[in-house]
């Protein structure tokens, strides 16, 4: 994939470069914690069901089901393929998440989840997860792991600052409101109109580690931090825009993803209030029998021509930073499987 | 073009027209109960504090011993205001509670009867264990012409809120204090309000305001001269403060806004306006129709206390229920 199709395939450039690990060795092994999370009332509390995702992770990379309390008929599907314990991550997981994490407990739903940078054969990787509880033992697992093209990704490195924090008693939504504005970020990316979600100015979303919003502008002219290699080349600048960054809202209206045909398979079934994080799992199709879309409101381009796009599809997930009625940030992961793949769940 | 002063000012034309009662008698009594009360119970004590009132009873109620009133921005008794000179009411049509089990206190606005004539009441009670600690009550009498507005709640004002639309309590108390924001600073941007916001003030509407529907033979205010046609439409909620028309308000203070319900979405706050009123003159921007506006209530300057229940969905404020009434420039508030 060159430049040019970088710059012009927004929301996928990130996602179309990273495929689903395949197994591999592993390298390392962490002492896992034996699971028994805590009943609370009515299921386990936001305390336990973090700590559960920990153990989950410290369990993988012991490749030991049994450090966590999985249900007799836990169903387990990664990369949209359904595994038995033991197989995938079970098998290859190498070192548990260090700097890059962000999970997100909903006691409401029995689900804690969200994604990490974690080990796997050794190599850094996005790792996906969703655990569903019932009667404190895990029902459902679903990992979705995505290689890292840069393992020295600044942005993979630790979650934006942002990610972590609170949100303070008058900014904090309701989960209902949460779940709300994460389904509603799939409706405006499908039908391409960014007014129906309710984007903050500041929406930063990245995909795969790469940022794909605010996208274009001067600031895709290529940076090189002092004392790279390079630093102070001349650099291969894009041609000047009049457009300066697109935020997320104006992106989708500009009809940069008309590409993707349809969204299925929307399951937002995760909001943490305490740190306004949701983490919702899909299911993009793209047949691309249409190459070229028309682009609206951009000087510099009328089209985006996809003309060597192969069909796909793409399972992804999305993780919202929410607060004040608002979408902040995004942070996804995809990976690119056969067009009209099943999810794994069927 | 020559301005109708009292036409241009969708902010409080209709609450200028209030007035106020006031009365005598005295008590305290009731029962403990120490558990916080539940939304439906403090429900309850919105409607046994209307029955109370029409009864003249105010021993109905479970007044802590060292209970305060405050009836239009004055300390009373028990006993006295609208403590005496209730008559009837509520009207079942027109009665908003707002409970909030959170700050223990039950708040809303009804139509009642004083003295024999239509009186909106704003009241607000709140609850220290178990008991009746502060009691704030506002009357208002509504011009006839407002009367049809007062006669039954806008239909959406006491519907639930289905669970994905319906606001935290944090982020409700957060938008609706933030009205006060974007009045006082003329920002309509500083408050989410939703496209179809509708501002009630004493049963008038002031918003949406103007446009078509207000010129040609329409007339604004029973008794002014109909208003001139104008290009633009319908101004809403956020373009009607970008536009400048609350330049007289000087300043908005004694803000509290302590109740939300988010089964209803609906919030309630007082708060006391002041209009120094030493300028008159004031720009108007964006409406081709006006570049400014003369603004004058006779003399001098005058408060406004007021109170207002906004309802809350979806982030955004949809309908605005607003009182007040006029009172000398600078008063106290009547908690001092």
């Amino acid at each position: 994939m060159n430049r040019t199709r970088l710059t012009v395939m927004l929301g996928a450039a990130g996602l179309l470069g990273a495929a689903a690990l395949g197994p591999v060795l592993a390298t390392r092994t962490e002492a896992a914690q034996a699971a028994a999370p805590a009943m609370a009332p009515g299921g386990l509390d936001r305390a336990a069901l973090l700590k559960l995702a920990d153990d989950y992770f410290a369990a993988l990379v012991a490749h030991d089901p049994s450090k966590v309390p999985l249900a007799a008929d836990v169903r387990i599907v990664e990369n949209v393929k359904r595994i038995k314990a033991g197989e995938g991550m079970w098998k290859t997981a190498s070192a548990i998440p260090t700097t890059f994490r962000i999970i997100a407990a909903d006691p409401v739903s029995q689900e804690v989840g969200g994604i990490v940078v974690m080990g796997s054969e050794g190599k850094p990787v996005q790792f996906g997860l969703r655990l569903k509880v019932a009667n404190g033992r895990i029902v459902e697992a679903e990992h979705m792991t995505v290689a890292m093209r840069d393992p020295d990704n600044p942005s993979l490195q630790k979650p934006r600052a942002a990610f972590p924090l609170e949100i303070p008693y008058e900014y904090a939504d309701s989960r209902g409101r949460m779940i709300h504005m994460a389904k509603s970020y799939y409706d405006a990316l499908d039908n391409n109109n960014g007014h129906l979600a309710p984007f903050a100015p500041d929406c930063e979303r990245h995909e795969n580690g790469m940022r794909t919003a605010p996208n274009g502008g001067p600031s895709l002219a290529p940076f090189r931090p002092p004392g790279a290699a390079g630093a102070g080349a001349p650099p291969a600048a894009p041609p000047a825009t009049l457009m300066g960054l697109q935020d997320c809202t104006s992106q989708m209206d500009s009809g940069a993803f008309q590409y993707i045909t349809t969204i299925d398979d929307r399951r937002v079934e995760i909001a943490d209030t305490v740190t306004g994080i949701t983490v919702g799992f899909s299911h993009f199709h793209h047949p691309m029998t249409q190459k070229k879309f028309r682009i609206l409101n951009n000087p510099n381009r009328e089209e985006s021509d996809m003309s060597t796009q192969k069909a796909f599809d793409m399972p992804a997930m999305h993780v919202c930073k929410i607060w004040g009625g608002q979408i902040h940030e995004i942070e996804a992961i995809g990976i690119a499987v056969p067009l009209d793949s099943p999810t794994g769940w069927e | 073009m020559k301005n109708n002063s009292k036409a241009w000012m969708p902010g409080f034309a209709a609450l200028l027209a209030g007035a106020v009662a006031a009365g005598l008698v005295s008590t305290a009594g009731g029962q403990a109960a120490t558990a916080p009360l539940d939304r439906a119970q403090l429900m309850k004590l919105g409607d046994d504090y209307l029955s109370a009132l029409v009864a003249h009873d105010p021993r109905r109620l479970p007044l802590a011993a060292d209970v305060r009133m405050v009836e239009n921005a004055k300390r009373i008794q028990a006993g006295e205001g609208l403590w005496k000179t209730t008559t009837g009411g509520p009207n079942p049509d027109f009665r908003i509670l707002v409970p909030d089990p959170v700050s223990q206190q039950i708040g809303g606005m009804a139509m009642m009867q004083s003295d024999g004539k239509p009186a909106q009441v704003g009241f607000r009670l709140k609850i220290v264990n178990g008991k009746v600690t502060q009691i704030e009550q506002m009357l208002a009498a509504p011009r006839d012409t407002s009367m049809p507005n007062l006669t039954k709640v806008r239909p959406a004002i006491p519907l639930e809120v289905p669970y994905e639309y319906a606001d935290s309590r944090g982020r409700m108390i957060h938008i609706a204090k933030s009205y006060y924001d974007a009045l006082d600073n003329n920002n309509g941007h500083l408050a989410p309000f939703a496209p179809d916001c509708e501002r009630h003030e004493n049963g008038m509407r002031t918003a949406p305001s103007g446009g078509p529907s207000l010129s040609g033979a329409a007339i604004a205010v029973p008794g002014q001269p109909a208003r001139p046609a104008t290009l633009m439409g319908l101004q809403d909620c956020t373009t009607q403060m970008d536009s400048g028309t609350f330049l007289y308000i000087s300043t908005i203070d004694d803000r509290r806004v302590e109740l939300a319900d988010p089964v209803t979405g609906l919030a309630l706050g007082f708060s006391h306006f002041h209009h120094e009123m030493k300028q008159k003159d004031y720009p108007i921007v964006g409406d081709p129709g006006r570049t400014s506006t003369t603004i004058s209530f006779g003399s001098g300057g005058f408060d406004l206390p007021a109170m207002h229940i906004f309802k809350i969905w979806g982030g955004q404020i949809h309908e605005i229920e607003a009182m007040g009434f006029m009172a000398p420039y600078n008063s106290p508030t009547g908690w001092e």
